[in-house]
């Protein structure tokens, strides 16, 4: 076997041998990569022609993984070339080394036709050095250039396209004048550091508004606007500011309780946050912010810092004073000190475990003891799994709750997707924490520990044609009363009626806390660069329990409408109308949506 | 951080408030100093390169022009999915390359988890890693929440379906859903409190006992 990377500009003599039998029996090993997917079956490579490939050569590829697979070469142009692989069930993805073997005279008679035949063979010595660097050149993911030299085409007899100009250019661009044998023959990208980037701002404005009336009964109405704004190395340090923050209106129409308004200025975060890249390990956020590491935590006034070790294990800790998270996210009363621990396989994160763990005082009582666990298994093919548990410790300082461990909630999801088809199974688990702190609607003692929710669902899909997709779900829920459940089968027709058209008919039941539902939907829309349109019918027939007369059935009609103008890349506008008609009573809703990105 | 307004004319302050600072940020986002035309892909060389190159292909010129590494060349077009296998669907496909290919780390890492590999979860891992389940990938705005509702064991009738999200879920707006409590007294103890003659009765809780849910003013006796 002889290395390729002989091949370089300037050491192509080196393996160019004396004895024709001796060539005729040499074999090359040329690498490449793969520079685009076309399909899932056919790929390109970066070598081509004036590399050596010829039709039906076979390439071999390497992946990440660790598995391998291989191509058959069904189309060669001058400095690339289209590989059909020979099992279609994998999924390249560009940038995957490969490599495939020739004959070392084929590569001379290229470099003969392109007038380069090297004089002499050198030393044995000399050559075992040659290939040494070659085989480094090879194992630092560089591949070779030994083509670099000729412009040879299919349709050209080889070699006798070669300029002395093409020689200049790939110079150029691939060579460094301090480059030395085991080097990468690409020029060496430099990132600039963060902190040597100018500082720039950038965010989104947006502005919305909401209304709806029930009937004759009452109305809502909500105004928002807002911005996000992130400002990139503000300091010289890399960091960045980020900050968002809304204003809003409200509006309650209720003829039983009589109007109410209230107007807020909130800031959901104006936090510094620097580090946690690929020059630095460690991260730190100081301000207002969601938790990084574990946002299960929760908005955290305070400061955040993170640790990224060599082998991609992090860990973590933060202070601060949790507000609480209602609309105006106001309350300073609750202090939490929360730590983290995520444990993962190798860098690429394939499989993960964490741990976490908070403790909150509410006005100086101590409050809240919420352990977390995860777990994350992401292979790139198979059953790929996420989950996330909450689990509260309560002693004896809890009245509605036993001293002891509880699942306080849970979320596990495990899908598989192939081709044509997808499946996702998720289990949620939700009970009331027991709490000092403000986070929901109060519960009675009594509910507080007996009340809970269970459910498991599957969803899955299947491409019937190119156009046409089967979709369904199946739920089934426990709470501490009840059980129920609820299906759900569609179809889902692209292009139909003209290109961009999107069609879908949905049959669905359910079996709810007091009702059981029947009802089937349909919908139509246009989908396009520059926006779309969808309406939509729904009729449901709800039937309610424990009621023995003509009153316990209701048909329920709803409409809705949403048509999107997407101008340009940086302006959204968004609107929406809805109406619903039940009994002799209806109810319509409306909004708007203005953004703009910058 | 709050602050409560009761009269009118406040609350129509803050509305011109709010949207004079819309159109303040609208007229900086337009006369900013971007180098517009000169971006690609909302690329611009004072980014740097963003990304190892170590993968690209060996001919620089393929999206360079000349020997100029900080210039593209005017018909330069990357096709996302083409290209890597990975589509850029809605914002995605205008978004900056840097949001992702950034200093973070390897992008296959992130985008392998999803949505939540790049996105905050805003909804604190309480409603799972796929966002598009409710959420539209272009303008962010749920799609159609009433029929995720029929995946719950609470579909919503009548009236429900009528009020704003923030009536029963006091946290939406900073997109906190969980816990809901679906016991009718939970959200409905003004109601409770405003009747003459249940309280003394016990009749506090299982309102659907004799309410229907579209008219609360209707019960009937079973």
């Amino acid at each position: 076997m002889i290395w390729v990377g002989a091949w370089l500009p300037g050491t192509a003599t080196a393996l160019t041998p004396s004895n024709d039998e001796d060539v005729e029996k040499a074999t090359v090993r040329v690498f490449v990569r793969i520079a685009s997917v076309k399909s899932n079956s056919l790929v390109v490579i970066d070598r081509g022609a004036s590399d050596g490939v010829q039709r039906s050569d076979v390439v071999t590829f390497y992946p990440r993984d660790g598995r391998e697979y291989r191509g058959t070469v069904i189309q060669v142009n001058d400095r690339n070339a289209t590989i059909e692989l020979l099992d279609d069930a994998v999924r390249p993805s560009p940038g995957t080394r490969g490599d495939f073997i020739v004959r070392a005279s084929r590569l001379l008679e290229l470099k003969r036709a392109a007038g380069e035949i090297a004089p002499a063979r050198p030393t044995s010595e000399d050559d075992t050095a040659e290939r040494n660097d070659a085989k480094d050149d090879a194992e630092t993911g560089t591949g070779t250039d030994s083509n670099a030299t000729t412009e040879a085409s299919d349709d050209a007899p080889r070699g006798e396209s070669a300029t002395s100009d093409a020689i200049a250019d790939s110079s150029r661009w691939t060579r460094r004048d301090d480059w030395k044998p085991g080097m990468p023959l690409l020029a060496q990208v430099e990132p600039v550091h963060p902190r040597d980037r100018s500082r720039r701002l950038t965010g989104r404005a947006w502005i919305a508004a909401d209304a709806n009336r029930q009937g004759g009964r009452g109305s809502d109405a909500l105004l928002r606007t807002g911005t996000d704004l992130d400002y990139d190395n503000p300091f010289g340090l890399g960091g960045r500011v980020r900050f968002d923050g809304e204003m809003n209106y409200r509006s309650i129409d209720d003829p039983d309780d009589g109007d109410e308004s209230d107007g807020d200025f909130r800031i959901d975060r104006f936090s510094y946050a620097f580090g946690g890249t690929r020059y630095a390990s460690t991260r730190i956020e100081v301000g207002r912010f969601l938790h990084y590491g574990v946002p299960e935590f929760g908005i955290l006034d305070g400061i955040e810092w993170g640790q990224r070790r060599d082998n991609g294990d992090r860990f973590g800790a933060s202070i601060g004073l949790l507000p609480e998270l209602d609309y105006d996210l106001s309350g300073s009363s609750d202090l939490s000190l929360a730590a983290y621990y995520y444990w993962v396989s190798d860098t690429r994160e394939q499989l993960l475990f964490g741990g976490a763990y908070q403790k909150t005082w509410h006005d100086g009582d101590a409050d809240r003891d919420l352990f977390l666990a995860k777990v994350r298994y992401l292979p790139i093919d198979g059953w790929r799994a996420q989950g996330t548990l909450w689990i509260d410790y309560y002693d004896s300082s809890d009245d509605a709750k036993d001293a002891t461990f509880e699942l306080t909630q849970a979320y596990v999801t495990v899908n598989r997707t192939w081709r044509d088809e997808g499946i996702d199974f998720t289990y949620r688990r939700i009970k009331f924490p027991e709490l000092l702190r403000d986070e929901f609607r109060p519960v009675l003692a009594v509910d507080l520990d007996r009340n809970r929710y269970d459910r498991l669902a599957a969803n899955g899909w299947r491409w019937l044609t190119k156009n046409r997709r089967l979709h369904g779900q199946v739920g089934i829920w426990n709470d501490e009363d009840d059980t129920g459940g609820d299906a759900e089968l569609g179809l889902d027709i692209q292009d139909l009626f003209v290109d961009g058209g999107r069609g879908d008919v949905t049959a669905f039941g359910t079996r709810g806390q007091f009702e059981r539902a029947i009802g089937a939907r349909v919908s139509y829309g246009r989908y396009g660069d520059g926006g779309s349109w969808n309406v939509l019918y729904e009729i449901v027939d709800h039937r309610l329990d424990g009621f023995s007369s003509d009153r316990d059935d209701l048909i329920q009609h709803r409409v809705r409408g949403t048509l999107d103008f997407y101008m340009s890349a940086a302006w959204t506008l968004s609107l929406y109308g809805e109406g619903g008609f039940w009994d002799d009573d209806s109810s319509i809703a409306g909004g708007v949506y203005v953004q703009t990105n910058f | 951080m709050r602050l409560s307004f009761d009269t009118g004319s406040i609350v129509r302050g803050i509305a011109a408030a709010s949207m004079f600072v819309f159109v303040v940020l609208v007229v900086w986002a337009c006369v900013s100093p971007d180098p517009g035309a000169a971006m690609r892909h909302r690329w611009w060389s004072r980014l740097g390169p963003v990304l190892p190159h170590d993968s690209f292909p060996a001919n620089c010129d393929l999206c360079h022009e000349g020997d100029r590494w900080d210039v593209l060349v005017d018909d330069f077009r990357f096709d996302h999915e083409a290209e890597t296998g990975v589509p850029l669907a809605g914002a995605h496909e205008h978004a900056q390359c840097i949001r992702c290919h950034n200093d973070r780390g390897p992008v296959e890492v992130f985008q392998s988890q999803g949505c939540i590999g790049c996105h905050e979860d805003v909804h604190f891992g309480e409603l799972g890693p796929d966002c598009t389940e409710c959420h539209d990938q272009r303008s962010w705005r749920p799609s159609d929440p009433l029929a995720r509702h029929y995946h719950t064991r609470f579909p919503l009738t009548g009236a429900h379906a009528a009020v704003a999200c923030f009536r029963c879920h006091p946290g939406a707006e900073v997109g906190k859903f969980l816990p809901t409590d679906t016991e009718c007294v939970t959200c409905h103890r003004d109601d409770l409190a405003r009747t003459t003659n249940h309280i003394g009765l016990g009749w506090v809780d299982r309102c659907d006992r004799c309410h229907i849910p579209t008219r609360w003013q209707q019960a009937e006796v079973r």
